[in-house]
C-alpha cells in the first residue's frame, strides 16, 4: 500500500476486505453523477408516460405525414408559379449554332449514352429519337429541366449542379436536334405522343 | 491439482496457471494485427473500389471479417487473458482445469479460423456480428460452455470468501453472452453452409438488435470493465475510489443495458412502445456508464505523477476517457431526433471505433504491457516505445473519429436536405457519397496510424519476451485457508459476494427482465401484423437471389428500411412497414446506408440497368463506389437446393403455394428463363437463365412490390 504523506482526501479504507492487494474507500456515490442518474430517470418517466398517455400510438407517423403534406402544397404552389428564365425562341436558336450543338453532343455521349444509347436510341433509358414523351412536351426547356433534376425514380441523375447551366442547355438543344433520326434496333416508344 | 495442502498449518500454497494467461495474450496480439489489417482493407476499399479484386475479397464479404476479428478474436482472445490472470490472482486459486483452459483456448482458435475461412466465402446468416454459420454457431456455444465450467469450477474452489467487483463484471459477461448468443442464433439449417434463422421481420430485428447491442454491453463492456477494476488498483496502486458506487453502477449497468437494443431501430416499423423503451432505457444509461469511468479515474487521486511516468496507466486512462467519451455519445445518438440525423451515417462507424480502439484497444494495450512483463518475468523492453505508441494511437483514434463525425454528420445532413419547394436538394445519393470521399481517406489514415502505432507494441513485446528466463516458473503464492472471522455479522451486498451461486442467478435475473418483458410480445407476431394487408411471398427464384444478397453481404451497405422521417420517404417512397418484412429470414433492415436504401427498388429500373450495373457499377452510375460483382453472370444458380429452403421457410409459416412447394426448381428455372430473355433481347450476349445474376436482378426486382404498403 502506498501511503500519502498528508493524506487530502478523507478516504476510509473499508478493513477487512482486500484481493490481491486491491483495497477500496468506502466513499459514497458522488452526488452530482446520482443527480444525472436522477435526471436521466424522470426524464424516463416523462417521456414513458407522454408517449404511452397520448391518444395516438404513431405519432411520428402522423407528425411526418402533416409534414410531408405541407410540403408536397408548397410544392404545387411554386410549379404553378414557377417562370422559365429563356424563352423557347431562344432556345431553338441554338439549334443553328453547331457549336453549341457539338458541345451537347459531346456531353450527351459522354454522360447521356451510358442509359440512353450512343445515338439516343433508348437502352436503359427511354429513346430520345421519337416524338414521344415521359416527362414534358418534348419542348428544349423541358428537356433541360429533366437533365437539371433528373427522374429520381427511375434512376436518372440530376446534373444541375455537375455541370454548367450553359452545358445543360446545350445537351437539351443537342437532343432536340436529334428528333426524328431514324436507328436501327431504337427502343420502343414510350411514353405520350407529342405532335408538333 | 496443483495445490499441496499442508493440513496441519491450514497453508496452501497455490501455483498459478498462467501459461493459459501467456497463450491468450500471444493470442490477442496476434488477432489485433489481422483484425486491424483487414479494418484498413475495407476502409480503403470505400474510397477505391477498385480495391475489390475477386468475390472473397469484396468488402460485402470482408466487413463481417473484419467485425467478427476485432469482436471475438481481439477482444475475445484479451477478456480470456484477463479474466484468467486475474480471476486466479482475485481468488487465490488455480484455474479449475489446466485441460479445460487448453480446450478453451484452442477450440476458440479454431472457431477463429473456420471464421476466417467461411466468411470471406460467403457463407454468411447476414445478421451483424452474428454472421457465422450454424455449425460454427454450436462450436462457439460448446467452448463458452467450456469457459464458463472453467470459470464457474475455480470460483468453487476459491480460498477466498468475497467476489471482489472485477468478478461481478465476468460472472455477468459469462451469462448473458451464453444467453444472448444462443437465442440469436437458432436456426433451421439447409445444409452445413446455410440456415434459416426461425425469427422473421421485426421479431428477428428486435432479437438480433438485443444480441448486437448486447454484445457490446457484455463483450465489449463488462468484461473490460471487469478488467479495468483489477489492472488499473494493481498499476497504480491505489485504492479504488468507492465501494459503493462499484456496487450501485454494477447492478444498474446490467440491469439496465439489457433494454436497449431497439435505438438500434428507431424511426423504422419497430412498434413504437419498443422504440420509446430503447430511448429511455439508453438515455438512463448515461449515469452508470459513467459510474465504472468515474470509479476508475478517481482511484487515480494522489498518484496523477504516474500519468507521466507509467505507459499503462497512460494507456488505461486513456481508455477509461474514450470509455466516457462514448456513453455520453451512446445515449444522445438513441434520442429519436438525433438517431433520424445520425442513423444510417459513418457517425454511427465513428461511434462504435470510439469504444473498440478508444475503449477496448487501449484498455488491452495497457493490459498487455502491465501483464507480459509480469507473465515472462523480466520488465518492459521499452518505456519510450510504449509511450510513442500511445500518442500515435492517440492520434489515429481522432483522425478516425473525427473524420467520420464529419462524413456522418455532413451525409445526413445531405440526405435530409430540402428545398423551399419541398423537393429534395440532393435527389442524387451518390452526390452525398462523393462529398464524403475523402474523408474515407482521413479514416484510412486514422487506421494506418493506430496499426503503426501497435507495431510499436509487436516488437515491444516481442523484445521483451526475448530477454526473459528461458525456464518460467509459475506464480506460486502461500495463504491460509481458514479465513479470519468476520468483523460483524454480514449483511446485504457482502453477504451476497460471499455466494457466487446466488450472485449469478441475482445476476441472470437482473438481465433477464428487460429481455423477456421486450422480446415475448413480439414472439406472437401476429398482434403486429394487419391481416387485410396480404403480402405474396417471395418466388423461388426471388428466394434464391435473395440469398445471394444475404452471401454478397449487401446489408453491409444497403438498408430496406423506409423510416417514418419525411426525408427518407421523400427520397425512398413511402415508409416500410411491419408486413413487408414479416417473411424475410433474416430480416435485412441494415444499420449503414453507404449505398442508398433499397425497400423499394424493385420496378425502378429495367433489368438491363441491374445486370449493367452489377457488372460494373461504373458504367451506370460515374462515381458510384460499389464493388463490381462480375462473378455473378458467370456463376451458375443453385437450382436443386431451392425445393429444400421452399420447403422448410414454408413449415416457418411463408405461405408458398402448392405449387411452389412441389415443382420449386422448374418454376424458377421459368421465371429465370423469362428475364434472361428479355437481357438478350435488350443486348446481353450470354444466355444468363442459368446465372446468379438472373436471380438476384428477379429478387432485386421485387423489393417492394409483394404488397403490404
Amino acid at each position: 500500500m502506498s501511503e500519502d504523506k498528508t493524506p487530502r482526501y478523507e478516504d476510509k479504507i473499508i478493513e477487512g476486505y482486500e484481493y490481491d492487494g486491491i483495497t477500496e474507500y468506502d466513499n459514497p456515490c458522488p452526488g452530482w453523477l446520482m443527480y444525472i442518474f436522477y435526471f436521466t430517470a424522470l426524464l424516463a418517466i416523462f417521456f414513458v408516460g407522454y408517449h404511452f398517455g397520448s391518444h395516438s400510438k404513431d405519432e411520428l407517423l402522423e407528425a411526418y405525414t402533416i409534414k410531408l403534406k405541407e410540403a408536397q402544397t408548397e410544392t404545387e404552389a411554386s410549379e404553378s408559379t414557377q417562370q422559365p428564365k429563356i424563352s423557347e425562341s431562344e432556345l431553338l436558336a441554338l439549334l443553328q449554332d453547331p457549336a453549341a450543338l457539338a458541345e451537347g453532343g459531346e456531353i450527351f455521349g459522354e454522360l447521356c449514352a451510358l442509359c440512353h444509347g450512343e445515338s439516343g436510341e433508348g437502352m436503359i433509358g427511354p429513346n430520345l429519337i421519337d416524338n414521344y414523351w415521359l416527362h414534358g412536351k418534348g419542348k428544349i426547356s423541358d428537356i433541360a429541366v429533366s437533365i437539371r433534376s433528373g427522374i429520381p425514380d427511375n434512376g436518372m441523375a440530376a446534373w444541375a449542379d455537375r455541370i454548367p447551366e450553359q452545358q445543360i442547355l446545350h445537351t437539351a438543344a443537342y437532343i432536340k436536334s436529334i428528333q426524328g433520326t431514324v436507328v436501327e434496333d431504337a427502343k420502343e416508344p414510350d411514353g405520350e405522343l407529342v405532335e408538333e | 491439482m496443483s495445490s499441496s495442502n499442508d493440513t496441519n498449518s491450514g497453508v496452501v500454497q497455490v501455483k498459478y496457471n498462467d501459461q493459459i494467461v501467456r497463450m491468450f495474450t500471444l493470442a490477442t496480439i496476434f488477432w489485433v494485427t489481422i483484425a486491424m489489417l483487414v479494418g484498413i482493407i475495407v476502409a480503403l476499399q470505400l474510397a477505391i473500389p477498385q480495391l475489390n479484386f475477386t468475390s472473397w475479397l469484396t468488402f460485402g464479404r470482408l466487413r463481417p471479417l473484419h467485425t467478427n476479428a476485432a469482436i471475438y478474436a481481439f477482444a475475445g482472445n484479451a477478456i480470456f487473458a484477463g479474466i484468467y490472470h486475474s480471476t486466479q490472482r482475485l481468488i487465490k486459486t488455480r484455474l479449475f482445469s489446466d485441460g479445460l483452459s487448453k480446450l478453451h483456448f484452442w477450440g476458440w482458435q479454431f472457431i477463429i479460423i473456420l471464421a476466417a475461412i467461411t466468411l470471406p466465402l460467403g457463407i454468411s446468416q447476414g445478421k451483424e456480428f452474428a454472421e457465422l454459420e450454424w455449425p460454427i454457431d454450436i462450436a462457439v456455444v460448446l467452448i463458452w460452455v467450456v469457459f464458463a465450467i472453467n470459470f464457474f469450477g475455480t470460483l468453487l474452489k476459491r480460498n477466498e470468501k468475497h467476489l471482489y467487483v472485477a468478478i461481478w463484471f465476468y460472472i455477468a459477461t459469462i451469462v448473458t453472452v451464453a444467453l444472448l448468443y444462443i437465442v440469436n442464433a437458432i436456426s433451421i439449417p439447409i445444409s452445413y453452409t446455410k440456415s434459416y434463422i426461425v425469427f422473421a421481420g421485426i421479431q428477428d430485428a428486435l432479437v438480433q438488435w438485443w444480441f448486437g447491442h448486447n454484445a457490446v454491453a457484455f463483450f465489449l463492456t463488462t468484461p473490460f470493465l471487469g478488467l479495468m477494476y483489477y489492472y488499473l488498483p494493481k498499476a497504480a496502486n491505489r485504492p479504488i475510489y468507492s465501494y459503493r458506487l462499484s456496487v450501485v453502477h454494477f447492478w444498474s449497468l446490467i440491469f439496465l443495458y439489457i433494454w436497449a437494443g431497439p435505438h438500434h431501430l428507431l424511426n423504422t416499423a419497430l412498434p413504437e412502445w419498443l422504440q420509446t423503451l430503447g430511448t429511455v432505457f439508453s438515455v438512463m444509461l448515461w449515469a452508470p456508464s459513467w459510474g465504472g469511468a468515474v470509479n476508475g479515474i478517481l482511484t487515480l487521486r494522489g498518484a496523477w505523477h504516474l500519468l507521466r511516468t507509467n505507459p499503462v496507466i497512460k494507456f488505461l486512462v486513456a481508455a477509461i476517457t474514450f470509455y466516457a467519451m462514448a456513453t455520453f455519445e451512446g445515449p444522445l445518438l438513441s434520442v429519436k431526433a438525433v438517431n433520424s440525423l445520425g442513423h444510417y451515417t459513418d457517425w454511427i462507424v465513428g461511434h462504435v471505433h470510439l469504444g473498440a480502439l478508444g475503449w477496448n484497444g487501449f484498455l488491452s494495450f495497457g493490459m498487455i504491457y502491465f501483464i507480459v512483463p509480469k507473465l515472462w518475468r523480466t520488465e518492459l523492453y521499452s518505456k519510450k516505445l510504449a509511450n510513442i505508441h500511445f500518442w500515435i494511437g492517440i492520434l489515429g483514434i481522432l483522425f478516425y473519429y473525427v473524420s467520420m463525425l464529419a462524413a456522418g454528420i455532413t451525409q445526413g445532413l445531405m440526405w435530409r436536405a430540402v428545398d423551399a419547394n419541398g423537393s429534395l436538394v440532393y435527389p442524387d445519393f451518390v452526390e452525398t457519397v462523393i462529398r464524403i470521399l475523402p474523408l474515407f481517406l482521413f479514416r484510412a489514415l486514422g487506421g494506418v496510424l493506430f496499426l503503426g502505432g501497435f507495431v510499436l507494441l509487436l516488437f515491444n513485446i516481442y523484445k521483451t519476451i526475448k530477454q526473459a528466463p528461458k525456464e518460467l516458473q509459475e506464480e506460486t503464492v502461500q495463504i491460509k485457508r481458514s479465513s479470519p472471522a468476520p468483523i460483524h455479522p454480514e449483511r446485504g451486498h457482502r453477504k451476497l459476494e460471499g455466494m457466487a451461486a446466488a450472485f449469478t442467478i441475482l445476476a441472470l435475473i437482473a438481465i433477464l427482465v428487460g429481455s423477456i418483458i421486450e422480446i415475448v410480445p413480439t414472439l406472437s407476431v401476429n398482434k403486429y401484423v394487419n391481416a387485410e394487408k396480404k403480402v405474396e411471398p417471395f418466388t423461388p427464384l426471388e428466394l434464391a437471389g435473395r440469398d445471394i444478397y444475404v452471401k454478397e453481404g449487401c446489408f453491409t451497405c444497403h438498408s430496406q428500411m423506409i423510416r417514418t422521417i419525411p426525408s427518407d420517404v421523400l427520397r425512398y417512397g413511402a415508409a416500410s412497414t411491419i408486413e413487408e418484412s414479416m417473411y424475410d429470414r433474416p430480416f435485412q433492415w441494415g444499420s449503414k446506408r453507404t449505398g442508398p436504401d433499397l425497400a423499394r427498388l424493385g420496378k425502378k429500373y429495367p433489368d438491363l440497368w441491374h445486370y449493367m450495373h452489377m457488372e460494373d457499377p461504373r458504367a451506370v452510375i460515374k462515381e458510384s463506389i460499389m464493388p463490381a460483382y462480375p462473378w455473378l453472370i458467370t456463376s451458375t444458380i443453385d437450382f436443386d437446393s431451392l425445393e429444400k429452403k421452399v420447403a422448410v421457410t414454408n413449415k416457418l409459416g411463408v405461405p408458398y403455394s402448392d405449387e411452389d412447394l412441389s415443382d420449386t426448381s422448374e418454376r424458377a428455372k421459368e421465371q429465370a428463363k423469362k428475364i434472361a430473355d428479355l437481357l438478350t433481347k435488350q443486348g446481353v450476349k450470354e444466355d444468363v437463365s442459368d446465372k446468379k445474376i438472373t436471380a438476384l436482378i428477379a429478387y432485386l426486382q421485387a423489393l417492394g412490390q409483394k404488397g403490404g404498403e
